[in-house]
This record gives structure tokens, C-alpha cells and sequence, in this order.
């Protein structure tokens, strides 16, 4: 028989232990399978259920559009120009995939579609990799070393981030014609340098949040602060870099408007494709969706791959300071 | 009586002394050569590219607000900006530009709690919710070039769309064609594409509540909409605060895909396109008119956004 459990008789453990009960049954009967997160009970149900209907016509809405130019990138060019917008091609032309190797190119510089692959890969690299790399240096030595001017940097570092200042585009474009920068390469490299912004306040609060002991342990052994920082630091913040290196490759693979503004002479497949049909007369629609449809290839299968790092590892904190 | 241990003693008085003099490592320890070496070979370069590319960039930007492409010191600049506002709303690009870029700036602010509710529907893993993220992530994985060639033939009077109004016997409009519809349309597109927008950090931000203070509160009683408005906001508020700042500071890029729908054309123009037009077709003629138009901008934009920043740094955050 159960012991029964009174205020002034029970002992603090016998208290404890029959208050842990009632919330268990509490819990059970709030959710059936115990877990707050995916039960929903009464108005909440209903409250779900519509956010649900708002989700999945959100969901159809976006993959219609797509969808419908997978379709139309099989048709034959005659059968897209008549129109017919909802019927299926009468006849699958597959052919329209390999003729946008072949026929698709940036018509203001010549580049082929394999040329136009090429630079998209080493614009992705470099974007990608410098943008991951460079912030968590400057993360880590302003948040581990206290020297003089490292809280003036801080500042400096936030008050830029805060403090919009329109226009200075055109003096930016004026520097790197100065520097013989514009429309090169290098400037990608150049670009990149950049240690502050956005990415070096979360590598910031990341490597503040690292524990020192473990540079310590490592002086110990003999190592110095560079091998500190690039064997024992560095590997702690991987999950970021990846994290960055990867939405970073993506916004570099789908870049056009800096590519157009800066490296004319270089082109990659979006900056490519739109001067396409910007500047053909007669486009070939289908190929020309043919040739969208392979440039979306590569960030998908990359977001496929990397997709749970993506979704969990980025936050961000405060600005205040 | 009290006796005091003489070696805490004398610590309590020099230690201040120490630290305010001698650089120190995160440990505490004071800075060593191959420490100060290792701080000036990383941040050497960081630095200069900052110096160059920030510093030296906006200082220019605002000296050439006042010269002309030649490189003579002179008003006219500053004056051509003000005799473009002075044009009014049918004539000034400029002014078309602004009010287009404020009406795209108070859509993405408006748009904010939306996106707190995506967020928070799938951090409650509503049904389908591992689908419904990635389909909602979607445009920020596909170039927009592809999304706004598949957006706009789809909408185009011979696409979908427009079959479709005119089986129903309505007139099908060139959406992106005609200045009545042309900016509302970049405006619903960008809507329509924009309720995933700051899914991750908000998401990130969501997933970092401790679930048992949810559960309290539902042991309590709280319902749905209550647990959005009194737990979920003041707990992610850090994060979201941080991307209101964020929001305000980008108030004069706000826009659509000017370029790649209609290059400006039909009143669509915004600010981001009015500068990205100037320098990349007009060329280094226009480069001293852009400079001075953000100059007159920025002058206007941060006495704004750093008011807006003090009253959001008053509202406090709540640690857990």
C-alpha cells in the first residue's frame, strides 16, 4: 500500500520525491507522449492546424513556380512559344540540357557556359573560404589577448556595423580602379581581408566563451600562441567555419550583382545567365531554363549534404557595447 | 581582533596598479614578445583593410560630395542633389528611388513578427515542419536569378498566370511591365519569398530556450498565443533586437530585384538600384552625385537609427 505523504510528517526526500510524481502525472496528462514540443492539445490543435494550411499553400506556392520551368526547360522551343502553359512537353527534349553547354554563354564577354562554370567554382573558393577564415583570426585575438587599443578596435568594429553609410559605393569603385583592382581577380583576395563585420562579432562570442585553460595546458608543453591558436583554438571553432563556409559558398555560387559591378570580364553562371537574356534577342527559352535549372544544381546538392549544420549552428547575441 | 593575512593585503593594493599597466593574455598572465608578435602579425592586415577599405572609402565618399569629377573642390555636386529632390515625386529619380526604398524598409520591419511566428511554429515542430523548412529556406539557396526568370515568366500574360485570367475572362496584365503594377509586384514577390527570412537566427535563438521553462508554463496553464507573447518574445529578444539594429541600419538598401526584373523601369527604382545605375552605367561622371546623395542620406538616416538603437537597448533582455 502506498505510504501516504503529509506536510508534517514526511520526510524532505518523501516530499520531493511525491512532488516529482504529481508533475510526472501532470505532464502525462498535459501531453500523451511526454514531449511539450510535439503535442498539441484543444485550441491549440486548431491553432496549429490552420498555421499548417498557411504553411503548405506557402510550401505549393514556392514549388509551383520551379516546377512549371523544369517543365518548360524539356519543351521544344516552337511548343514554348505557342504557349500551352500547362500542358506537358508533347515530346521530352532532353537534348536542351546538353545544348546549354554548348549554346549558352555571356554574350557580353564570350564566355562559355564552361567558362562561366569555371569562374563561378574559384569566385565560390575564395568568397567562401576567406569570408569563414579571416573574422575568426581577429574574433580570437580581441577576445583572448587584452592589449592597448583592443577595446577602441571593439568599438570601432560595432560602431561600423551600426552606422549605415550610403554611398560609398562609388568611392569604393574609384579605389580599386586606383589600385588596378577592377575587373581582377586579386580583388576577390583583396576583398576578402576584411576581418571585422558581422562574422568576426560571433567568432567573438564564441572564442570568449572558449575556456583558456586549454591554452595554458598547451604553454605548458611548449607551444607558443601561434600554434595555440591554429592547433588547439582553431579546430574548437570548426562547426562555425563550416557553418559560414557553407552559406558562404552559397551566396557566392549565386552572386550576380558585385560580379557585374566589379569583374565584368569574369563572369560566373548567374552573372552569366542574366546577361544572357538581357542581351539575346531570340532566347532560347527552354534552354536557357535548361541552363538555370543546372546552375541551381550545385547549392542544392550542397545544402542536401550539409543541411542539419545548417539549420542549427548559427546565432547571434547583442550589439550593445 | 581581526588580524589581516599581509600577502592578501599587499595583493588588494598593487594588483590594480598591475593590470592597469601590463597587457595580459586571457589567462592573466602579462602579454610575453611572442604574444605581442603573434597580435601584431594577425591584426596587421585585418587592420589595414579596414583603415582603407571603411575609413579611408567613407572619407573619401564624403569629400567627394563636395567636388566634381575632375577633382575640383566646389558646391554643384551638393546642389545637383538638392535640384533633383526639388524636381518632385514625377521627375526625381532620386525621389522615387527614396520613397521606394522606405516602402520596402517598413514592408521588412512589418514583416518581423511573421517571421518570429515561422520560426516559432517550427520550433514547435508542427507537422511536416523538416519539409517545410528547407522548401521555405529554398530562395536563399537558388540564385535569384533563376527564382526571378521562373517568378516572372510564371506571371508573364502568356504563363500560368496569365492563362489562367484569361480563361476567366480578365484582361492579363504585364505585371512587370507597366508602372501601376510593376513596383507592387516586386513588393509581393518579395513578400511572398520573405516570411523564411531570419529563420535561422530566430530559430537558433528559439532552440536555446530552456524547454523546461515552456513546460512550467504550460503546467500552468499558458495557451499558445500567450506563451508567444510573454515567453518566447522576451526570450529571444537579444537576438531579435539585434537584427531590428540590423534592419535599421540597412534601412536605405531595403528593395527587391530591381536589376534582374526591371532595370528601374516603371517607378521601380531604389535606392540600392539608383547607386548601382549611377556607378555601373553612367560610370566615374556620376561618382561624385551618388557620393553626395548618401552623404544628404546618411546625415538623415543616423541620427534616426541611433535613436531607434537607445530606445531598443532600454527594453532589457533577459538572461537564462
Amino acid at each position: 500500500m502506498k505510504k501516504e505523504v503529509s506536510l508534517y510528517t514526511s520526510t524532505p526526500e518523501e516530499l520531493e520525491s511525491s512532488l516529482e510524481e504529481l508533475r510526472k502525472n501532470q505532464r502525462k496528462n498535459l501531453h500523451k507522449d511526454g514531449n511539450i514540443m510535439t503535442s498539441h492539445k484543444g485550441a491549440d490543435k486548431w491553432i496549429f492546424g490552420v498555421a499548417f494550411v498557411i504553411f503548405a499553400l506557402q510550401c505549393f506556392t514556392i514549388i509551383l513556380p520551379f516546377a512549371w520551368m523544369i517543365m518548360s526547360s524539356f519543351k521544344e522551343v516552337n511548343e514554348y512559344n505557342l504557349g500551352g502553359a500547362f500542358s506537358l512537353p508533347t515530346v521530352w527534349e532532353f537534348e536542351n540540357y546538353t545544348e546549354a553547354f554548348q549554346s549558352l554563354n555571356d554574350p557580353l564577354t564570350g564566355t562559355s557556359f564552361f567558362g562561366l562554370i569555371f569562374n563561378s567554382i574559384w569566385y565560390t573558393v575564395l568568397t567562401a573560404g576567406m569570408a569563414s577564415i579571416v573574422p575568426s583570426v581577429t574574433g580570437y585575438v580581441i577576445s583572448k589577448y587584452r592589449f592597448p587599443g583592443r577595446d577602441f578596435i571593439y568599438a570601432v568594429a560595432i560602431v561600423a556595423l551600426t552606422i549605415p553609410i550610403v554611398g560609398s559605393g562609388a568611392a569604393s569603385m574609384k579605389l580599386w580602379h586606383q589600385l588596378n583592382l577592377y575587373d581582377n581577380p586579386l580583388r576577390v583576395v583583396v576583398g576578402g581581408l576584411g576581418g571585422f563585420g558581422g562574422t568576426f562579432l560571433v567568432y567573438y562570442g564564441f572564442f570568449k566563451s572558449v575556456s583558456w585553460s586549454y591554452a595554458e595546458a598547451a604553454e605548458i608543453d611548449g607551444a607558443g600562441p601561434y600554434t595555440v591558436f591554429f592547433q588547439i583554438m582553431l579546430p574548437q571553432a570548426v562547426p562555425i567555419i563550416l557553418t559560414y563556409m557553407i552559406t558562404g559558398a552559397i551566396g557566392a555560387w549565386n552572386e550576380y550583382q558585385s560580379i557585374i559591378l566589379y569583374q565584368p570580364s569574369f563572369p560566373t553562371l548567374a552573372s552569366g545567365l542574366f546577361n544572357y537574356k538581357s542581351n539575346t534577342a531570340r532566347a532560347d527559352i527552354p534552354v536557357y531554363y535548361a541552363g538555370l535549372v543546372i546552375s541551381m544544381i550545385p547549392t542544392l546538392v550542397l545544402f542536401s549534404l550539409c543541411s542539419s549544420k545548417i539549420m542549427t549552428s548559427i546565432s547571434i547575441g547583442g550589439l550593445k557595447g | 581582533m581581526e588580524t589581516q593575512n599581509p600577502s592578501i593585503a599587499s595583493e588588494s593594493v598593487t594588483a590594480p596598479a598591475v593590470r592597469k599597466k601590463k597587457a595580459k593574455s586571457y589567462g592573466g598572465k602579462p602579454l610575453r614578445t611572442m604574444d605581442k608578435v603573434f597580435i601584431v602579425t594577425m591584426l596587421f592586415i585585418p587592420i589595414v583593410h579596414f583603415l582603407i577599405f571603411w575609413v579611408y572609402v567613407n572619407f573619401n565618399s564624403i569629400m567627394m560630395a563636395f567636388q566634381l569629377p575632375t577633382g575640383e573642390w566646389s558646391w554643384a555636386t551638393m546642389e545637383s542633389v538638392f535640384l533633383n529632390f526639388s524636381e518632385g515625386m514625377e521627375n526625381s529619380s532620386l525621389l522615387i528611388s527614396i520613397q521606394n526604398t522606405l516602402i520596402y524598409f517598413f514592408k521588412d520591419l512589418l514583416m518581423m513578427p511573421f517571421q518570429v511566428l515561422v520560426a516559432y511554429f517550427l520550433f514547435r515542430k508542427i507537422i511536416g515542419h523538416k519539409a517545410i523548412q528547407v522548401i521555405l529556406y529554398m530562395p536563399a539557396l537558388i540564385s535569384g536569378v533563376v527564382i526571378t526568370s521562373a517568378f516572372s515568366s510564371f506571371i508573364n500574360p502568356s504563363g500560368p498566370i496569365g492563362t489562367l485570367l484569361t480563361a476567366m475572362g480578365m484582361e492579363a496584365p504585364e505585371f512587370l511591365a507597366n508602372s501601376d503594377y510593376a513596383t507592387g509586384t516586386i513588393l509581393f514577390y518579395t513578400i511572398w519569398l520573405g516570411w523564411s527570412g531570419n529563420m535561422l537566427l530566430l530559430g537558433g535563438a528559439m532552440a536555446r530556450i530552456p524547454v523546461e521553462i515552456l513546460e512550467s508554463a504550460r503546467l500552468d496553464g499558458i495557451t499558445t498565443p500567450k506563451e508567444i507573447v510573454y515567453m518566447v518574445f522576451p526570450l529571444i529578444w537579444n537576438t531579435l533586437s539585434t537584427l531590428i539594429i540590423l534592419q535599421m541600419t540597412g534601412i536605405f538598401g531595403a528593395g527587391g530585384p530591381v536589376l534582374l526584373f526591371t532595370q528601374g523601369r516603371y517607378k521601380t527604382s531604389t535606392i540600392g538600384w539608383w547607386i548601382f545605375e549611377k556607378i555601373n552605367y553612367t560610370g566615374a561622371s556620376a561618382y561624385n552625385e551618388v557620393s553626395a546623395a548618401g552623404l544628404v542620406l546618411t546625415c538623415v538616416g543616423v541620427p534616426i537609427i541611433l535613436t531607434v538603437r537607445k530606445l531598443i537597448e532600454k527594453i532589457p533582455s533577459v538572461d537564462y
